[in-house]
């Protein structure tokens, strides 16, 4: 892959979490990388460390370690690993509300607007104009178009889903990460999901992260991928490993 | 920033919105505190208003009067209007010298009536919608009206009186009168007029001419006063005529006296005329007119009647000399064992010539003699030098003036007396003002300028306990709401705090989507802050609503004890505006610990409790 269509791109992450059973779970990544137009698929079974990764990648979770994280948009690289030790708040959301589109596994809408609202808020924040009219097109492939007064809670989950896809491409991300956003959908549904995410991902040159436990569901799509090697060096003490598969 | 900032006021209102039966609930909430605050607030404002208007409209409650009659400079006027506190100020006359008789319209029966000077700004006219008369008008009080069957739009004819030269004078001025005062401003019959007029009505009686008015008059030697008159007679005098010598004569006291209560009196030894009579008016001195009347009702009785005065100081060079009028005939002389005196008895107009003579006693024999003209001193209101020829000598250390200069030395001491030495002539000084009609420009203003007044000396009245009155109970009152207030206030908070609280513990989910969308700390910090606003701001209006509803219905029900234009609730625009912004304060206030609240949140939290 040439370097030049990655979008983003980590080494030497150590993240540390402590859990609720009180055990510490610590999350390292050696190397990480997505591209543009490409969907990456992080897999692993529950518990592996697959949301501490989003969360991180996300940028709401900050790491132990961290050699290098940038996000590049064309020739410019943006230093998260110096936003993160210069703790810049307000920094890291407009990185977040500008480069990073999120899809979430139930939707994530806002309940209080409408789909409509919803699918615009993320074009709103990053001042973007003129998004009416490829708000109207999008939601009509995605077959969302008549629900766009709708309230979210009146839509069923596979149409949260698509809204949540859509409002996550709105305001042209770089990157897209999604937490297992078939989750809440039945297989059908999720394979129309997953193909109308992947075309409208390559077709707008948008990098996908996806986390899921559903291999199956994404084997045929995916472009990268991603597991955990879970060890247990002492009480208490969770390590994970992050590794490209086909690549250790 | 600024464009995310702005996009956050609109989600906090589509949140409200999307829970609009919780928001309702809660603005119902708030609403329900204020309103009754607000009722609250305008029954105070409304009583205490009220009252203070009746207070305010009623022109009696801002005036402060003169205890005692006086003499006030110009100058004293002049600084007093400079205050601010005076909303209307004119300087009277004496009393006595006011009072003028009136026309009945239908009768022509004379009513004597007091004439008040006015001006413009007079509190009583404005009161009463009436304007400032002008020149040949007047202003009748409600009594005046009454007694002289006169309505505005009348003339009336004015008789201003005065005794001169042993027989009664009168001037005449005919008036329109352009209004009559309510019987609120007095039932006294009284006329308003320009202080000109009352100053010409003044000099008139002073004897004076007034060449503008027609009236005639020429030089104003001072009216003759004494301290008493005296009646002795050989028998005692009856309790009736005792009371009529009273009635006819203006006089107020009668007391029979032993003979030494005027044993000042050269030589004095009634003999046979055992039965002494003092007849004096308290705090004030007689006139020859009551002499004349005293001496006309005891003709033929055998009393003789003469009016006394204490003996008088009078200053010549270093010298004190003490000085006793005496006027009398050889024949009354002789029946009181009386030093006879060269001037003889008394006369209603002794030529000057024959007033300025003194009899020394005989210690200045050796330095002064018969026939020389001294200087001497004499200290009334004012201090002024006279000469005086020197006719006699006597044994006793005593001087003897005729009764006549010690009449006018008496006057001196009420009344600015001056020497003409020109025409030689004792003359009326410038009668000076005697009095005042203040009032005060509110009612606040009337105890600062009575306390001014009192600590200038001048004895003042005022209604000052009925302004404290009004005043204790709008401090109670607001001591009470403000207790009220606190209570309510410290309720309606706690609501608030405690549900703008658990609405962000509510939508934590929600508010961690944002921070996910890219929302800063500092976003959505200000989300329950504008959620308290806009709950705040509805509550603000449904509460003026129900204050505008029930306060209305207050009035209506209390509309028969009102006047036109008062209301027992009501509220300034103001102290709305105040209660609102107090309000939004609050709300805001109460919504910190909720934003506080926000900035835990993570937005991790979103993809958590996915």
């Amino acid at each position: 892959m040439p370097a030049e269509s990655q979008v983003l791109k980590l080494e030497g992450a150590r993240i540390v979490r402590k859990r609720q059973s009180g055990t510490t779970f610590e999350l390292l990544v050696s190397e990480f990388f997505v591209c543009s137009g490409q969907m990456t698929c992080v897999v692993g079974e529950s518990g592996c460390g697959k949301s501490t990764l989003l969360d991180f990648l996300a940028l709401v979770l900050r790491p132990k370690e961290l050699v290098s994280f940038n996000i590049k948009r064309g020739d410019e690289a943006i230093d998260i690993a110096s936003m993160w030790s210069n703790g810049k708040d307000g920094k890291l959301a407009w990185v977040r509300r500008h480069f990073i589109g999120y899809v979430l596994q139930t939707g994530g809408l806002l309940p209080f607007l409408t789909v409509r609202e919803n699918l615009m808020l993320p074009a709103r924040l990053k001042g973007m104009k003129g998004q009416a009219s490829k708000l109207e097109s999008m939601a009509s492939k995605m077959g969302i178009g008549s629900f766009l007064q709708a309230k979210p809670s009146t839509l069923s989950g596979g149409q949260r889903q698509r809204v949540a896809i859509l409002r996550a491409m709105m305001h042209d991300p770089l990157i897209i990460l999604a937490d297992e956003p078939t989750a809440a959908v039945d297989r059908k549904r999720a394979l129309k999901i997953i193909e109308d995410f992947r075309s409208l991902a390559a077709r707008q040159g948008t990098a996908i992260v996806m986390v899921t436990h559903d291999q199956e569901l994404v084997k045929d799509v995916a472009d990268r991928w991603y597991s955990f090697k879970l060890d247990y060096p002492d009480d208490g003490i969770i390590l994970s490993r992050c590794f490209e598969i086909g690549v250790e | 920033m600024k464009r995310i900032f702005a996009i956050v006021p609109g989600l906090a209102l589509s949140d409200l919105r999307h829970e609009w039966i919780l928001s309702l609930c809660l603005i119902v909430a708030l609403a329900s505190v204020i309103a009754p605050l607000l009722i609250l607030m305008g029954l105070k404002n409304g009583t205490i208003k009220t009252l203070r208007k009746r207070l305010v409209e009623d022109p009696a409650f801002r005036q402060i009067r003169p205890v005692e009659t006086r003499e006030y400079p110009v100058e004293w006027f002049k600084n007093l209007l400079k205050d601010k506190r005076v909303g209307f100020l004119i300087p009277t006359i004496l009393p006595a010298a006011s009072t003028v008789s009136a026309i009945d319209a239908e009768t022509g029966k004379s009513v004597v009536v007091d004439i008040v000077p006015t001006g413009e700004g007079d509190p009583l006219l404005d009161d009463a919608g009436i304007n400032m008369p002008g020149k040949n008008e007047c202003v009748l009080s409600f009594g005046a009206s009454r007694d002289l069957h006169v309505k505005a739009g009348q003339m009336l004819k004015l008789k201003v009186s005065r005794y001169r030269k042993g027989r009664y004078e009168y001037g005449y001025q005919d008036c329109m009168v352009i209004g009559i005062l309510p019987k609120k401003a007095g039932m006294l019959p009284v006329i308003y007029a320009p202080l000109k007029f009352v100053l010409d009505v003044e000099a008139f009686k002073e004897g004076k001419a007034v060449p503008s008015r027609g009236w005639k008059g020429s030089f104003s030697r001072p009216y003759p006063r004494f301290d008493a008159l005296a009646v002795v007679s050989k028998i005692p005098l009856d309790p009736i005529i005792q009371n009529a010598l009273l009635i006819e004569s203006g006089l107020a006291n009668i007391r029979q006296a032993g003979p030494k209560s005027i044993d000042w009196l050269p030589g004095w030894h009634p003999n046979s005329h055992k039965y002494l009579y003092l007849l004096s008016i308290p705090d004030s001195a007689v006139g020859l007119s009551s002499y004349y009347a005293v001496k006309n009702r005891l003709r033929g009785s055998g009393a003789i009647v003469f009016p006394v005065n204490h003996p008088q100081k009078l200053e010549m060079g270093q010298d004190t000399i003490t000085a006793v009028g005496l006027s009398v005939d050889k024949k009354v002389a002789e029946s009181l064992g009386l030093i006879p005196v060269p001037w003889g008895g008394l006369k209603k107009q002794r030529p000057a010539k024959e007033l300025l003579q003194i009899v020394l006693p005989v210690k200045y024999k050796d330095r002064i003699q018969k026939g020389q003209e001294i200087k001497v001193r004499f200290k009334g209101q004012a201090e002024f030098v006279f000469p005086l020829s020197v006719v006699d000598f006597f044994q006793q250390d005593i001087a003897i003036i005729p009764l006549e200069l010690s009449a006018i030395l008496r006057t001196s001491i009420n009344r600015k007396v001056a020497f003409d030495s020109a025409s030689r002539e004792f003359v009326l000084g410038d009668i000076g003002f005697r009095g005042f009609r203040l009032y005060a420009a509110s009612i606040d203003d009337v105890e600062p300028l009575y306390n001014l007044l009192k600590s200038q000396g001048i004895p003042v009245v005022a209604r000052i306990e009925a302004i404290q009155r009004i005043k204790a109970l709008d401090s109670g009152l607001s001591r009470l709401l403000f207790l009220v207030a606190a209570l309510g206030i410290s309720g309606a908070i706690l609501v608030l705090v405690a549900s703008l609280y658990a609405a962000v513990e509510r939508k934590r989910s929600e508010l961690a989507i944002m921070r996910l969308l890219g929302f800063s700390r500092f976003d959505i910090f200000f989300f329950p802050i504008y959620q308290a606003v806009f709950l705040a701001g509805g509550a603000c209006i449904v509460a003026l609503w129900g204050y505008s509803a029930f306060s209305w219905l207050i009035n209506l029900i209390f509309r028969a004890e009102m006047k036109g234009g008062e209301a027992i609730c009501t509220l300034p625009s103001q102290i709305l505006g105040w209660s609102i912004a107090i309000t939004l304060v609050l709300a805001v206030s109460s919504s910190l610990v909720g934003a506080r609240r926000t900035t835990n949140i993570d937005p991790a939290e979103a993809i958590r409790a996915e």
